[in-house]
């Protein structure tokens, strides 16, 4: 360009060129095409990894009629070539691609182990009772956790924060099994305060599902104790870290300034403290939300609760891979959504994280 | 971020958007089918309940014995013998209508569409009147009575005609199996969801009463024996082995067949309520030498290994009192021996007592020597054998480890290799192993034969498979008589025709072969542990030294064949009447009521699936007979 010339200015307008630009520039978009591809490179890897499990679910069903149904291996074979038409041998690549083409129309496929019956009916069947589960747990734990973590911080160095932080972190300690395993047998061997069945699956005998008070009141007694197991278990880790966020916001300039102006402990501490401090708190507890999708392996299995973790579990002894699948992904999803949401809320709470990001 | 994630991004979402409208393309679900079809075994739901005469010891002198030579008669072509049965008279289905003789038909018509093993044996079946039905076997042996007495039982013409029907016509024109039209109609039967079962049995499962903690069974008061039997409920709770442990202890179980841990037994046994029957399971693990790895080619090698072991110590160590040591060492369970083995053979068996100085002394033939205590190859290298164990399976993973310990301090630094059971048919055919855990013994149908088919045919050990030998024991042996005898054809022919005397040289010349060879070394007899509550809520129960306790645990229940004849009563204590067990069964929703889809809800526990569906016949083990249950009688031609 000589000195003489005169640059013109490029014309305005939509390029299409210019499309990953545009999008990527946008904090909201950016954060979504991020969120999916994430989701696509787990339900890749997750697609492969099952299938590098020993055995699949023919050899599975072989060896099941062979050792339980008194079957010889060939009588075994054909029945399970009848109803397993299923091509295990068929390569790799063409399988995923069939699997990701079907995905993006939103079929997740038939389980191999339930007759007739979609993925999607499945999850449709498991998710509510495990969101009922967990949720209600999970809530419970959270309020609960979040109370017993303000009162240690604030009564710091006394006997009642010695207490609740020992007790929280000895809760923290112990394994789920542990506390399932103990609990069974206390209630219902040992005291016989509660039979074991009552402690197990969702409904009694003869009870329909619908909105009638017998039906609520009798699944929240079948979830008596799965839910305080889970309690139990959590509550401890929120408790300390609500303690210790908790402790964190007392040291703050405003608070002393709110004690200076004379406002009363139960103000200081419910809007000042306790505000503040549980902001850390609420992106774990979106992210728990998230994996509260996936279930409790442990306590569904110990409690034989037909949630999304029992299904887990049996998906994975069968080499179910449709059902695996599925679970994984709506875990995924799930996790990754909610953490995209308090993203965005961040974001727009606070715009430097936007402007930040799109750097 | 980089240009390149940018871009990856931009190109996958459109990938997904371009897919997702492409036209509907074989969908997975397709693939997926087969859960439709899945189809349970007619064998298996029946199985585990058979009874005797209601309130008596089953008799097996009743009836004609299906063992014994049948009468010379004029044969279709292709007929060795006809089998008649008949059923007994007044038999009712709860929907108030007749079991006939075309009820047991279609279950073979649907058996024949489903290409199950029963019609490599038969060749014909036909009703002859209301209740009688003859069979034309083409080739006649164990498991092909077995198949026809324990196989299969009636199902309702009401529920299922149309399907008995449609296999009936095929057959009758000559469709073959593979036909469309034959698999169409098979996947439009297992589509099939009854609302609820109709049972001939003294009780039916009341869905309404189906969760996923328990199913419980109510009476049919019209049922076979209902008249007989006092309880008015059979409760059957849902659990794998661990999650029916807190059952047990706090007293909720009548009876219950998991594989419980000797310390689980320990702990049942500490309540007085509570005793353990002790039931042959027909299986027992050993150790399979592959000979294509050596020193394993040599048989005084193999040979050592058994005068090494203390098998009775490898029992007590993996199961406890529900492991006993393989006595015989012919390659099948020892309470078959006595009516299998002449006593003149049984003498000549080696049994293989431990006796470390024999042991050396086999080995130090075989080439091994011992140096500073630990046994050297011929080159001067440590011997290192090593035993692989499927990780999962707790008693043979005690065994592995008991085995091994008694290797090393024998000398023999032998070292133990888990894997995931799932591996173990590909590790069986490829022979990937110098030593491998596995099934040593086993009667999945009454007869010898069956234990020798299992281990020693392919694809489990297959000589003459240039890729693929399993642990390639050569086929051709010599005998007691000191002639050469071929293995594979023994094996075959052994198992051949209802007459079992002559079948009986082929097993003894089979079982000289194992002793003297020991392909496979047999460690123990899987017995079940099976917790029983003699005095919670039942009476009756039979002492456990009766013989009846030696039937399969599986397919010939002792405690099912007690209460489906009226032997058990509730007792006083027991007000609501109920025979409570457990059992992993198929809960809702995926368990349905079509008899024979593979998520049936009648494949209960023994007890429960027996009260639905009393079988044709129940195998008494200990005489090797069959009775007749719901049959009137069983004639052979």
């Amino acid at each position: 360009m000589t000195a003489g010339e005169v640059t013109q200015p490029k014309p305005q307008g939509f390029r299409i060129q210019d499309l990953p630009g545009k999008i990527w520039s946008n904090y909201v978009l950016r954060r979504i095409v991020r969120a999916l591809v994430i989701i696509w490179l787990i339900t890749t890897i997750i697609f492969f990894v099952i299938r590098l499990m020993p055995g699949n679910a023919f050899d599975l069903m072989v060896a099941d009629m062979v050792v339980n149904r008194n079957m010889t291996e060939d009588e075994a074979k054909i029945r399970a070539s009848s109803l397993l038409r299923i091509n295990f041998n068929r390569p790799i690549g063409e399988q995923y691609l069939e699997y990701m083409s079907n995905l993006a129309k939103g079929d997740l496929g038939y389980s191999f182990i339930n007759n007739n019956r979609t993925v999607q009916e499945l999850l449709a069947q498991k998710l509510p009772w495990t969101l009922f589960s967990v949720g209600t747990s999970l809530m419970i734990s959270f309020t609960l956790g979040m109370l017993l973590g303000m009162i240690a911080a604030y009564k710091r160095g006394s006997w009642l924060d010695h207490l609740i932080t020992n007790f929280a972190a000895a809760m923290d300690a112990i394994p789920q099994y542990i506390y399932a395993i103990v609990l069974v047998l206390l209630l219902g061997v040992i005291w016989k305060i509660m039979p074991v069945m009552d402690m197990k699956g969702v409904l009694s005998p003869g009870i329909k599902p619908g909105f009638t008070f017998e039906f609520i009141w009798d699944a929240l007694m079948h979830l008596r104790v799965p839910a305080f197991v889970y309690v139990l278990s959590t509550v401890g880790n929120w408790a300390l870290s609500m303690k210790s966020s908790t402790l964190s916001t007392l040291g703050e300039d405003y608070v002393t300034v709110a004690r200076a102006r004379g406002l009363s402990d139960s103000r200081i501490i419910t809007s000042y403290v306790g505000r503040n401090a549980s902001l850390p708190l609420v992106t774990a507890l979106a992210l728990s939300v998230g994996f509260a999708l996936g279930g409790s392996v442990v306590i569904e299995s110990v409690f034989n609760y037909p949630g999304i973790g029992l299904e887990l579990s049996k998906s994975l002894s069968n080499r179910d891979y449709p059902m695996l699948q599925g679970i994984f992904l709506i875990t995924t999803t799930s996790v990754i959504f909610t953490n995209l949401i308090a993203d965005l809320i961040y974001g727009w709470l606070d715009p430097r994280i936007r402007i930040a990001g799109g750097e | 971020m980089s240009k390149y994630f940018k871009l990856v991004s931009i190109v996958l979402i459109f990938a997904f958007v371009l897919a997702a409208c492409q036209p509907a393309t074989p969908e997975p679900t397709k693939a997926a089918e087969p859960t439709k079809a899945a189809a349970v075994e007619p064998t298996k739901a029946p199985e585990p309940t058979k009874a005797p005469e209601a309130t008596k010891a089953p008799e097996a002198t009743a009836v004609p014995e299906p063992t014994k030579a049948p009468e010379p008669v004029a044969m279709p072509e292709g007929v060795k013998n006809i089998v008649t049965l008949k059923l007994k008279e007044g038999l009712k289905w709860s929907d108030g209508t007749d079991v006939e003789a075309k009820d047991l038909l279609g279950v073979l018509n649907i058996a024949w569409a489903r290409n199950e093993a029963i019609w490599t044996y038969i060749k014909d079946v036909v009703v002859v009147d209301k209740t009688t039905l003859q069979i034309f076997v083409s080739t006649p042996g164990s498991r092909a009575m077995r198949l026809i007495l324990r196989g299969y039982v009636p199902q309702p013409y009401s529920l299922y005609g149309k399907w008995f029907d449609q296999f009936a016509e095929f057959r009758a024109k000559g469709v073959k199996t593979d036909a469309e039209e034959v698999k169409k109609a098979v996947d439009d039967l297992l589509a099939f969801r009854p609302e609820k079962l109709v049972v001939y049995g003294p009780y039916n499962i009341d869905p309404a009463q189906v969760t996923e903690q328990q199913v419980i069974l109510t009476k049919n008061k019209t049922g076979f024996n209902a008249d007989k039997i006092g309880f008015d409920q059979i409760i059957t709770f849902y659990g794998e082995t661990n999650e029916t442990i807190p059952l047990v202890l706090s007293g909720q179980i009548d009876y219950s067949t998991h594989g419980y841990t000797p310390a689980n037994v320990t702990s049942f046994t500490e309540l007085p309520n509570i005793k353990i029957v002790r039931g042959p399971t027909g299986t027992g693990p050993g150790l399979w030498f592959n000979e294509s790895m050596p020193p394993f080619d040599k048989v005084e090698v193999r040979q050592a290994f058994a005068y090494i072991v203390d098998r009775e110590e490898v029992a007590m160590v993996a199961m406890g009192e529900s492991g006993v040591a393989v006595e015989f060492m012919v390659g099948f369970p020892d309470p078959l021996v006595k009516n299998w083995l002449s006593d003149e053979l049984v003498a000549k068996l080696n049994p293989y007592k431990k006796d470390w100085a024999k042991a050396e002394e086999l080995l130090t033939t075989a080439g091994l020597k011992k140096v500073a205590g630990v046994w050297q190859t011929a080159d001067g290298k440590v011997w290192e054998p090593e035993v692989q164990v499927p990780g999962d399976f707790q008693d043979w993973l005690g065994a592995a480890q008991n085995t091994v310990d008694q290797l090393n301090q024998f000398g023999i630094k032998a070292k133990i290799q888990t894997f995931p059971s799932s591996e173990r048919a590909v590790r069986q055919k490829e022979g990937k192993y110098q030593i491998l855990v596995d099934i040593a013994i086993r009667e999945n149908y009454p007869h010898p034969q069956a234990a020798y088919a299992y281990v020693l045919m392919p694809p489990r050990n297959d000589p003459d498979n240039a890729e693929a030998k399993g642990f390639n024991f050569p086929w051709k042996q010599i005998g007691p008589d000191g002639k050469e005898v071929n293995i594979k054809e023994l094996i075959n022919a052994a198992v051949v025709g209802f007459d079992v005397e002559p079948q009986k040289p082929m097993i003894e010349a089979l079982a000289y072969v194992f002793n003297t060879q020991l392909p496979t070394l047999p460690l123990f007899h899987r017995f079940s542990n099976d917790p029983v509550d003699m005095t919670s809520r039942v009476t009756g129960w039979r002492d456990f030294s009766d013989p009846i306790y030696m039937n399969n645990q599986g397919s010939d229940n002792y405690i099912a064949i007690q209460f489906i004849g009226g032997e058990l009563q509730p007792n006083d204590a027991n007000t609501a009447k109920a025979f409570q067990t457990s059992w992993p069964y198929y809960q809702p929703p995926k368990g349905d009521y079509n008899y024979f889809t593979t998520n049936t809800l009648t494949w209960l526990d023994p007890v429960a699936t027996a009260s639905l569906y009393p079988p044709l016949t129940w195998f008494m083990w200990d005489s090797e007979e069959y009775v007749p249950l719901i049959l009137e009688s069983i004639e052979i031609k």
